[in-house]
């Protein structure tokens, strides 16, 4: 086994809540809305207007430029509007809203055989697909590296650190040979010598599955269970032992990294001319009635799904898109599941922790020990709750990942990720 | 011990240091640095809050400027009268207290008491912070309340008031804008010091979203377009936009407007 980043933390991983629970296809929705917004860069803008009759599968909005993705219909129905919803961050975000009508009718692209490097890049970005291990970044963008920087090791992503979540590791022992299919079509696009999947060894019965039907190209390496160990530029450090320089990128010392649900989806975009308009979430927590690892169509509301699973537990507390360490706590349940949302966790009140007001650093330095880009959260914080944005970004501001890990390990339970979020905005504001 | 050992170490140490003293006292007085004294006065007269309104950083860089005559005797926004005049004697100018040509308002009409949150929040308690995740009242452009423009105002001129939302004492402020900054949500504004009449309201969206959220928001119907004499209203990206050069004071608009969101001051 290799050695893990320094820093990091251990959280209760939760896991054996929904481990064990197989993918189920949930029945599909009345009503779909779809933000035109669910991925890192410019907004899709609509193709289609309200009244239009859609297929599943049809492009419904395309990408603008290159950081952008395009937007499938994930039903066959009607478009009925396309106007502001609530979504999971509480803004209201433009959105289509598709009702669905009971139909066959599909559209898929044409499947692409034995396909060049550059088909495979241009059937991603057709079929709209983004990192869907939660960042939600264009993978046709990840996968176009400048020339300068050619990429030699593709690792896939199979560290799911985040507690709760079990979406990866059912893929990993549910869809084992399409997981191989789709590293291999992301080693061709970027001309790779080797793919690494990378595995924590919390799971490591989906290793053995892998590495039992895998060729020879394609290694399998556990990695030591510790949080942020999913993060790009500590997978790249575990892993390959290669720093990613400061504000750098993967392709940077030539790596590319990629979720396991994501290269499923690229091997369905290419060779089954399947756009990504559906995607596997996880609903687990204490305060869930039935844990479930379910495949859902994109623009699912949350409280369908949750009613659907037979509802929350009276004690429940908080909700969360995503997982608890980097999730996002949801003011109401009538948003959608976009491409980035990895799960959907409730949490009874014995599990969240008492929210305290007072905010008293007591110098103990804990939060210096676990963080894993080794900033100063204790000092950014304290400077985030003054406002200032030079000191911020003397003392590297931006290289936070929000990981997390400091709010969880401080014995004082100051809300430092949420102070130092309001820094990194106070900071962007100054610098304009 | 010999004494006189003694002696000879008092009197050559001594010697020493009269010697040095005396050195030390000519070169003080041969190379002074010569300030001007009215610096000083002029930075004891002014405020001493540095707060920037005059656009240097802190009262004592101003007072260097005005005692060189790079900026006005009054270029303090915040100082007393008095102190203004005697900053005046002193340059002998004869000083009037610049009136101040704007004023704030806020642009929104209903505080956080007044609406129904959409849900418990838990976390800092600051506008900025909760705005960046959204915010918990149901407009998306609407006051939070949290008081971001009362603690940053650095002369008591900002309360949250009943309703929840910020109320100015007039008598105090001194215009620094420092709240103006402050507001994440950019609903506090300038408008000129005799206009009687603004839009309390910020929200950006088309109508039907408007009333969704709020009863009292513009939901850019454009009433106050058609309806005023003097066509100072102009409504942009749906919100009604007061064109203070043209306003008479007819009034038309608070009298028609059917959500009740431009009001009179």
């Amino acid at each position: 086994m290799r050695k893990a980043f320094k820093g990091g933390i251990h959280p209760p991983e939760y896991k054996e809540i929904s481990k064990d629970c197989q993918i189920t296809v949930l029945e599909a929705p009345e009503r779909v809305v779809l933000p035109l917004s669910q991925h890192v860069g410019n907004p899709a803008k609509p193709i289609v207007n309200p009244k239009d009759k859609v297929v599943k599968g049809q492009l419904v909005a395309e990408a603008q430029g290159f950081v952008s993705a395009n937007i499938h219909s994930p039903v066959s129905g009607t478009v009925i509007a396309i106007t502001k919803h609530p979504s999971a961050s509480g803004i209201r975000v433009e959105s289509l809203i598709i009702e669905r009508e009971e139909s066959d009718e599909e559209f898929r692209y044409e499947p692409l055989e034995n396909p060049e490097p550059r088909s495979i890049v241009e059937r991603v970005f057709q079929a709209g697909i983004v990192g869907l291990g939660g960042a939600a970044f264009p993978t046709h963008v990840k996968l176009s590296p400048p020339e300068e920087y050619p990429v030699d090791t593709v690792i896939i992503n199979g560290a799911e650190c985040e507690p709760y979540l079990t979406v990866d590791y059912r893929l990993m022992i549910e869809n084992t040979d399409e997981i191989i299919a789709g590293a291999l079509l992301v080693k061709e696009a970027v001309g790779a010598r080797r793919v690494i999947i990378a595995i924590e060894s919390n799971k490591e019965d989906a290793a053995k599955k892998i590495a039992s039907i895998s060729p020879s190209e394609i290694e399998v390496v556990l990695l030591p269970t510790k949080y942020p160990q999913g993060s790009e530029k500590h997978l790249i450090k575990a892993v390959l032992g290669r720093e990613v320089p400061q504000q750098g990128l993967p392709f940077h010392v030539g790596v590319l990294v990629q979720n396991i649900q994501t290269v499923i989806a690229v091997k369905r975009a290419v060779q089954e001319g399947i756009p990504l308009y559906e995607r596997v979430i996880t609903v687990s927590g204490q305060a869930v009635n039935n844990p479930s690892n379910i495949k859902v169509p994109v623009g699912t509301l949350v409280s369908y799904i949750i009613d659907i699973l037979g509802g929350l537990k009276e004690d429940a507390k908080k909700v969360i898109l995503g997982g608890p360490m980097t999730g996002i706590a949801l003011g109401r349940l009538d948003v959608p599941v976009t491409k980035g949302t990895s799960g959907i966790v409730a949490l009874s009140s014995d599990i969240v922790s008492r929210y305290d007001e007072s905010d008293t650093c007591i110098r103990c330095g804990r939060c210096v020990e676990v963080c894993p880009m080794f900033l100063q959260p204790y000092l950014l914080g304290t400077l985030g709750r003054l406002g200032r944005a030079d000191a911020l970004i003397e003392n590297n501001v931006y290289d936070c990942i929000e990981c997390g890990s400091c709010s969880f390990i401080c014995p004082s339970k100051r809300n430092l990720v949420q102070l130092i979020r309001v820094g990194k905005s106070i900071a962007r504001e100054v610098k304009k | 011990m010999d004494i006189s050992l003694v002696l000879q170490a008092v009197a050559v140490l001594g010697g020493l240091g009269l010697l040095i003293g005396a050195l030390l006292a000519y070169v003080g007085e041969k190379m002074k640095v010569q300030i001007d004294p009215k610096v000083e006065k002029i930075f004891e007269l002014l405020p001493q809050l540095n707060c920037g309104a005059c656009g240097y950083a802190g009262c004592e860089l101003a007072a260097e400027a005005i005692a060189k005559g790079e900026a006005p005797p009054n270029a303090c926004l915040v100082g007393g009268e008095e102190e203004l005049k005697l900053i005046g004697n002193l340059l002998g100018l004869k000083v009037e207290k610049k009136l101040y040509s704007d004023k704030p308002v806020v642009n929104c009409g209903k505080g956080r008491n007044e609406v129904e949150t959409q849900f418990e929040y838990e976390g800092l308690k600051t506008c900025a912070a909760v705005n960046a995740m959204g915010g918990d009242i149901p407009c998306s452009y609407g006051c939070l309340g949290f008081g971001d423009c009362v603690r940053v105002c650095p002369f008591d001129a900002v309360h949250i008031g009943e309703k929840g939302l910020p109320v100015f004492d007039l008598e105090k402020c001194t215009r620094c804008r420092l709240c103006e900054k402050a507001c994440p949500r950019k609903i506090i504004s300038f408008v000129p010091n005799d206009a009687g009449i603004y839009v309390a309201c910020s929200n950006k969206d088309i109508g039907k979203n408007v009333r969704e959220v709020c009863n009292v928001g513009c939901i850019a119907c454009k009433i106050c377009e058609k309806n005023c004499p003097n066509s100072a209203f102009k409504v942009e990206e749906n919100l009604a936009k007061v064109d203070y050069d043209k306003c008479q004071l007819a009034l038309v608009c608070v009298e028609k407007c059917p959500t009740k969101c431009i009001k009179q001051i």
